[in-house]
Order: C-alpha cells, then sequence, then structure tokens
C-alpha cells in the first residue's frame, strides 16, 4: 500500500477553524464578507441582467460630460439590503447589491433601480411557485407539518471590476422537488455608460470570433467531455447580441450557456473563456 | 431551514475540517487555495443541505461536494491535461520502482496526475474510501472507477499485483 504518512502530516494551518466558522456562518445566512481575506478595493460585482427589454441605457453620454472615477477611487459594489425570512412554505435569502462611486449618479441610480426590481420579480415569482407547490401539497392530501420549505436564494458575485467596467453575476436559485437556478450577467462600461454585449465587446466579427474559440476550447476537452455535448449545434446561431457572459478577473470575456443550451443537463451550465484572434 | 449549532452536517464540519482542508490540500497543493476550496464547499453544502436526503451518507454527499469544488478550481486553471499528454510526460521522468526511499518521487508523481485520477488516488489511499463510495462521491459508476483507479496505477508505475487485487476490487 502507499504510505500516506506524508498526507497525514499534511500541515494544518492556523487560519483554518476562522475560515470554518466564518463559512459556516456565511453559509447559514449570518454574514457575507470573508474578513480574513484581504478586499482589494476592487470587490467585483457580477449583476446579470436577462430582461432584455429592460436595457435602455442609452450610450448617448458624451464622455467628456463625465467626471470619470480616480485610479484608486474605484466603484463599489455593496449590500444594500438582504432578506432573510422563513415560514412553513419557503425560506428566503436574497442579498441586493447596489452600485456606488462611479461618479454618474444618474447612471447609478438607474442600474439599481434596475437590479432592484430584477430581484423583486424574481423573488415575486419564487414566493407564487413556493405557495403553489404548498397549495398542491394540501389539496392531494398533503399534511402541512410534511411539507419541506421551497429554498429561495439570491446572491452576488462581482466578476471584474474597474475604474471602467463592472461585471455582475446575480443568480437566482430555487429548490423545491428540482432545483431552478437562474443566471444573469451584466457588464457595464462606465466610460460609454452601456450594458455591453458580446458584439460592443468584440466588434462585428462578433459571431465568428466567439464561435471559434469555443471550438478551439471544446477540442482540447477529453472525449467524455465531449460526449455530453449535443451533435447538432450551430454555435454561430446560439451567439446572439443577447448572450450571457461575464469579464472574468483577468478582463477576458467569458461566454455562459444555459443548461441544456449545448450538452445534456449533467454538463451543466459550459462556460468559455474566449481569447481574441491573434 | 434554521441551521443551528447542533445541526449533525455543522458538527460534520466541525469535527472533520483537517480532513476536509487535507483533501482540498492533496489537491491543490497550496494553503490559500486548500482554504478557500474548503470555504466555498462549506458554504455550498450549507445552502444546499436540504438536497441531502436522510438515508444518505453526510460524508459521501460532502466530499462530493468538495471534490467538485477541487474539479472547478482545476478547469479554471486549465491544469486538466489530455490524459495521452500526461502518459507521455511519466515516460520521460525516470521511472523509480516504489520504494520506502521514493515515496516523495511517488507523491509528485501524483501530482501530475489529471485532476480525476488524482481525486481517485487521494481518495482510496490517502483517505481508505472504498471503490463503491469513491464512486458515489465522483458521481460515477463502480466499473469506470475502476479503470480510472487501474489507469492511475498504470500512470504511476506502481506494481498492480502489489497494491491491488481482485477481491479488494470488488468492494
Amino acid at each position: 500500500m502507499i504510505d500516506h504518512s506524508p498526507y497525514d502530516n499534511i500541515q494544518i494551518p492556523q487560519q483554518l477553524s476562522n475560515v470554518v466558522e466564518n463559512a459556516i456562518a456565511c453559509g447559514t445566512g449570518k454574514h457575507r464578507r470573508r474578513p480574513w481575506k484581504a478586499v482589494a478595493a476592487c470587490v467585483p460585482a457580477t449583476m446579470a441582467a436577462c430582461l432584455v427589454l429592460l436595457l435602455n441605457l442609452s450610450p448617448s453620454f458624451a464622455a467628456g460630460a463625465c467626471s470619470l472615477p480616480v485610479v484608486g477611487d474605484v466603484c463599489r459594489i455593496f449590500v444594500f439590503r438582504e432578506y432573510h425570512t422563513q415560514d412553513e412554505i419557503k425560506y428566503i435569502d436574497a442579498v441586493i447589491p447596489q452600485i456606488e462611486n462611479t461618479g454618474k449618479t444618474q447612471l447609478e441610480q438607474r442600474v439599481n433601480l434596475y437590479i432592484q426590481q430584477l430581484i423583486q420579480n424574481c423573488l415575486d415569482e419564487s414566493e407564487a411557485r413556493a405557495k403553489e407547490y404548498y397549495d398542491a401539497f394540501v389539496a392531494t392530501g398533503g399534511d402541512p407539518a410534511d411539507f419541506h420549505p421551497i429554498g429561495i436564494t439570491i446572491d452576488y458575485e462581482v466578476k471584474y471590476l474597474t475604474s471602467q467596467y463592472v461585471s455582475l453575476h446575480i443568480y437566482h436559485y430555487e429548490t423545491a422537488i428540482a432545483a431552478y437556478q437562474t443566471d444573469y450577467y451584466y457588464t457595464l462600461d462606465l466610460e460609454s455608460e452601456k450594458v455591453l454585449t458580446l458584439k460592443d465587446w468584440f466588434g462585428n466579427d462578433y459571431k465568428q470570433i466567439v464561435a471559434d474559440s469555443i471550438r478551439n476550447t471544446i477540442l482540447t476537452w477529453s472525449p467524455e467531455d465531449r460526449r455530453e455535448l449535443w451533435t447538432d449545434i450551430s454555435l454561430e446561431d446560439l451567439i446572439t447580441e443577447q448572450r450571457s457572459f461575464y469579464l472574468n478577473e483577468d478582463g477576458q470575456a467569458v461566454v455562459v450557456f444555459d443548461k441544456y443550451e449545448l450538452a445534456c443537463g449533467a454538463a451543466g451550465r459550459p462556460e468559455f473563456v474566449i481569447s481574441q484572434p491573434s | 431551514m434554521d441551521a443551528t449549532q447542533d445541526s449533525p452536517l455543522i458538527s460534520f464540519i466541525q469535527e472533520n475540517q483537517e480532513k476536509l482542508y487535507r483533501i482540498a490540500y492533496a489537491h491543490v497543493k497550496n494553503q490559500d487555495d486548500a482554504l478557500d476550496l474548503v470555504h466555498s464547499s462549506i458554504v455550498k453544502a450549507l445552502q444546499k443541505q436540504h438536497t441531502l436526503r436522510n438515508q444518505e451518507c453526510v460524508r459521501t454527499w460532502f466530499y462530493r461536494i468538495l471534490v467538485n469544488e477541487c474539479m472547478t478550481y482545476f478547469r479554471k486553471k486549465s491544469r486538466l491535461i489530455y490524459l495521452a499528454d500526461i502518459g507521455d510526460k511519466l515516460l520521460e521522468t525516470s521511472a523509480q520502482p516504489h520504494g520506502q526511499d521514493t515515496y516523495l518521487d511517488l507523491y509528485s508523481a501524483i501530482d501530475q496526475l489529471p485532476s480525476q485520477l488524482k481525486t481517485i488516488i487521494i481518495l482510496r489511499y490517502f483517505e481508505d474510501l472504498k471503490l463503491s463510495t469513491i464512486a458515489e462521491i465522483t458521481s460515477t459508476n463502480l466499473s469506470t472507477t475502476k479503470s480510472r483507479l487501474y489507469k492511475a496505477l498504470e500512470l504511476l508505475k506502481l506494481d498492480l499485483g502489489g497494491m491491488e487485487d481482485d477481491r479488494s476490487l470488488s468492494i
């Protein structure tokens, strides 16, 4: 047998118990920050907004008229409001982020209002669904005491943040009989005050650039992973201007596909870092 | 879901935190990243604890979350190396027969394994888990797990006769 004493003797860092307690607190919804980790001035927030009809931010602001944030004085994303409630039908853990300090008050107000509305819509939908499940359960003879409350979670992450760009991811997660997750991605160019699409990022040839990059990445996958892909995909058709993407910590665009768009459910939600042609 | 301090999941986490750290560290060989993985898997586990079925073993369920976090880490760091490439790489390095003074070479060989095979070696030989448990943790079937184990041992140039026999592989 392999001697596993080097494994058993792996040194346990002093911070482990703090990390664990913090994780337990985070996981049970008590607080969301990681105090032991040095948080840089840039806290990337990912906001996803999939309701394209509300994306009416006009790009018509002249750059000269806006005061750009000074380097180091970067846009901040903070938790505006948190909901943690529980009853016999559901429990809710929701966090609403807001942006501030961009130097553009109108933009901030618009974006923040949009985020609030988006999250409120998600919560309303989830609560209505939870009530439906509960009513159906009771109507078919179930004992209310046996009903397993529906879990509703809304949270965000900041994917990328500089003085020019904010890339946010908001996810809405609901567990009932099956898990239900919606991801929203929202990348904002603070200079042009525009919500960016893939076309904005890569230019008119965006379809080809993105599709080629994805194809190259798939070639590096193992045969097992490749087998999970559907056989009749047209990448060019799937890559529209509305295709979800975010900027990762290196400032690269990462394209996101929903479950079942590219592959069977076991593959999850594939993401691809897009490399630009040299 | 009111997770009190008495919750079995929280007790499991607190009692097994060093094990969880070792498993993460054995995968990523970096203290900060290992702490990060422990943190994110705990948070995820607590958020999903309603998916833990009554009869299911907490350890298996949690290890699955932790291993998945490790795999995500590897994908992000682009460390998933195509199996054929790794096979050649290991052939190039001098292959020492397994002996007491060469276990450091063995550990560095384990480090170079593709992430899925690394997981199986860690869970089988460091955590002493049964193959059927490992299959559950990695969400694969038993025969896939066995063949991955064989492949890993082959790449590590370990004598299969000395390591496993058919009787132990059948559990």
